[in-house]
């Protein structure tokens, strides 16, 4: 797909993280839309986050079928250098999204929370959940390159 | 200076809008290349510096445009506990193997990336798995605002 410059890329993301506390008040936080649309204890299923969840699905089409065209596929090829194509791979990314999912759950918030909005008002427990996050994945992310081998 | 805020009270509206809020969002996700298993692994091994740019910046026109609306102190706080040191290293080592943060795994799906699906049920599963526990052991509290 055809890449933004960086500095388009900023404006658009911190645009939709403006625009989406400007129209409906709440900030924006997909770990919690993820939350919240599959019901978090003792509430119901939240439809707007659900929506919010099926917008980026979306938005991902969009962009495909602006570009080159939508053509499904089953394996990252990079994906699959470090974990395999078939069963393995699966598992790791399986295993990859229980982690992402429980972690953000635990840490009240992801990239988009933390990282974004909470990091942007300088909240404490925003700054040391990504500072936890982003310095586990790099750390993580050079083992593996050292490991596996080489970089995709 | 006052909170502002132009949400809609009536469900119609607010769930276009939440509709459209989430597609600019993807959209965005996928053309800055956050969706892209090897792009966001070279940004974690400092090879292509392009994604952190891209962040570090969505940071600061996030900060300028939540003060603008008056809501740079309002927010919901997020304080210290030990789920955010925790649950972000357990976040950071599932967004290093699968590639994706919650909102990077959606926009992939709609890409056309099928294989996130099975990333997604990860972090639906994770999820539930958190909430079930954390109603068992009110010592996992974590902020209940939005993440």
């Amino acid at each position: 797909m055809d890449r933004w410059p960086f500095w388009v890329g900023a404006l658009a993301l911190g645009a939709v993280a403006v625009a989406t506390l400007a129209a409906t008040g709440r900030p924006l936080g997909v770990s919690g839309f993820v939350a919240a649309a599959l019901g978090r204890p003792g509430a119901p299923p939240r439809a707007g986050s659900l929506l919010f969840l099926v917008g980026i699905v979306s938005g991902g089409l969009v962009a495909a079928l602006s570009d080159a065209g939508l053509t499904p596929t089953l394996v990252d090829a990079a994906h699959a250098r470090f974990f395999g194509a078939g069963v393995t791979g699966a598992l790791a990314l399986l295993a990859g999204g229980v982690l992402v999912g429980f972690g953000t759950a635990w840490a009240g918030g992801c990239t988009s929370g933390h990282g974004l909005v909470g990091v942007s008002r300088l909240q404490p427990g925003s700054l040391v959940a990504t500072a936890a996050f982003f310095g586990t994945a790099v750390a993580v992310s050079f083992a593996l390159s050292l490991v596996l081998g080489g970089t995709p | 200076m006052t909170p502002t805020t132009l949400a809609p009270s009536s469900a119609g509206p607010r769930h276009l809008l939440a509709l459209l809020l989430g597609t600019a969002l993807g959209y965005s996700l996928s053309r800055i290349g956050f969706t892209d298993y090897a792009e966001v692994h070279r940004m974690f091994v400092f090879a292509d510096l392009r994604l952190f740019l891209v962040f570090m910046g969505a940071v600061l026109v996030t900060g300028l445009g939540t003060a603008v609306l008056g809501r740079w102190r309002s927010l919901p706080h997020k304080r210290v506990h030990a789920g955010v040191v925790v649950g972000g290293v357990l976040f950071g080592l599932g967004w290093a193997i699968a590639g994706a943060c919650p909102g990077a795994a959606l926009a992939q799906l709609g890409e056309g990336k099928l294989y996130a699906l099975v990333t997604l049920v990860g972090v639906a599963l994770g999820t539930l798995a958190f909430h079930a526990l954390d109603r068992r052991l009110a010592l996992l509290r974590s902020d209940d605002a939005c993440g």
